[in-house]
């Protein structure tokens, strides 16, 4: 562009150089034969008349009169191409400079860096649909695991005086949790973590007859402490509302030979009715 | 067996099953030595479940109580079945199996549902294998 407009400069000072040959009398004769250009500036009556001079002047304003000719061509061709140029104020409203890109716009490369394209997303991601076809909610997770003969394992080797979870049936429909405090014994807590009153019934294994058990939706039961080392305590929980299992939870609890303080393992066991 | 008449290691209560059909729920365990046999879980009149761990192998026996054919169910290798081990419960190497049958006349027929599972006790060189049995009156 800078270019361009030096070259409008260059122009313009030609004009003015063929308007001052102009008006030396009876130069542009010939001149003005082949220049549109000159016969916009110069009077149609001053032309050039070589007879008279010398052949040593008349040669070089012949030289002049060609460089003249050429000079016009070109600025014939600068017009044409003028229509093909974009202006300084035309590009700014257009295009964006490079540092205001940078500023507002994230590079290739730096994209590349920093997201994923989409085809490695495709290799390395599931797609939302095809997740709900091939697989369960978590929400349901709970009712799957509701079917036939289904067992959880879970063991602590050593109970404290705070609360420990000993196990937990899948999305923690069922959680059992116990403590053991010197001289109070053992207490088991059984979570009801489901939104139905569930009832059931426990043996504490010292030989007494089994208790009836209501547990609470969301909440917490406390089975009676259990003074012994050695106890093996059986639980049952029976289907209420949308809960549709049984579930059976035996608790061993034998004395740790290392710690001699009780350790605690448990199975429990679920079937659909 | 208590005094009572109650079997001290199972705890049995009644179920009202889909469609009000009538069933029941047995819960026993029992701790024994590799090779020796005891009794798991009995429900009166239907049918007794024995037990033997030899080896790394757990036998059921199904005494058949009831006045009808028993017909076993559920493939080979009994139903298939989930098992979760919690934390420091695989030192007690945790085993699942399952079995099926069902046992009376045929116009009063139950289905019986075992799932088993074992926890072996390497200091003190015995298995307490643990049962749940749900029993269904035929539809």
């Amino acid at each position: 562009m800078a270019e361009y407009i030096k070259f409008r400069v260059t122009a313009a000072k030609a004009g003015v150089t063929l308007a001052l040959m102009a008006l030396i009398a009876g130069i542009t004769d010939r001149a003005q034969a082949s220049s549109p250009r000159a016969t916009a500036s110069v009077s149609v009556g001053s032309f050039l008349k070589l007879q008279g001079l010398s052949s040593a002047i008349s040669g070089n304003l012949l030289k002049l009169e060609n460089k003249l000719l050429k000079l016009d061509t070109s600025l014939q061709k600068i017009d044409k191409a003028l229509p093909s140029y974009l202006k300084i104020k035309s590009a700014n409203n257009t295009f964006l400079k490079i540092a205001d890109a940078n500023a507002k716009f994230l590079k290739v490369n730096d994209a590349n860096a920093k997201f994923l394209k989409i085809d490695d997303a495709n290799a390395k991601f599931l797609k939302i649909d095809d997740a709900n076809q091939k697989y369960l909610p978590a929400s349901a997770a709970s009712s799957f695991f509701q079917g036939n003969g289904n067992v959880v394992s879970g063991a602590l080797s050593s109970l404290g005086t705070s609360s420990q979870q000993l196990l937990s049936l899948p999305g923690g429909i069922i959680v059992v949790s116990i403590s053991n405090t010197p001289g109070a014994g053992s207490l088991l807590t059984i979570h009801n973590g489901t939104s139905n009153t569930l009832a059931g019934a426990v043996s504490m294994g010292d030989g007494s007859v089994s208790q009836a058990l209501t547990l609470k939706p969301n909440g917490d039961t406390q089975l009676p402490a259990v003074q012994s080392q050695a106890a093996e305590i059986r639980l049952q929980i029976f289907p209420g509302g949308s809960f549709t299992s049984v579930v059976s939870i035996l608790i061993g609890l034998t004395p740790n030979p290392t710690t001699s303080q009780p350790e605690a393992v448990a199975q429990a066991f679920t079937g659909g009715v | 067996m208590g005094s009572d008449g109650r079997i001290e290691h199972q705890l049995t209560n009644p179920l009202t099953l889909p469609g009000g059909r009538a069933g029941l729920v047995l819960t026993g365990s029992k701790e024994l030595e590799p090779e020796a046999r005891a009794m798991l879980l009995l429900a009166e009149g239907l049918f007794r479940l024995d037990i033997t761990v030899s080896g790394d192998t757990l036998r059921t026996i199904v005494r058949n109580l009831s006045t009808g054919q028993l017909e076993m169910t559920g493939g080979a290798y009994g139903p298939d079945g989930g098992h979760v081990i919690l934390g420091e419960a695989a030192a007690y190497e945790p085993a699942r199996t399952a079995i099926e049958f069902t046992l009376g006349q045929p116009d009063d027929r139950v289905e019986v549902s075992v799932t088993l599972a074992t926890l072996r006790f390497a200091e003190r060189g015995t298995i307490r294998v643990s049962a749940q049995a749900i029993v269904r009156q035929g539809g």
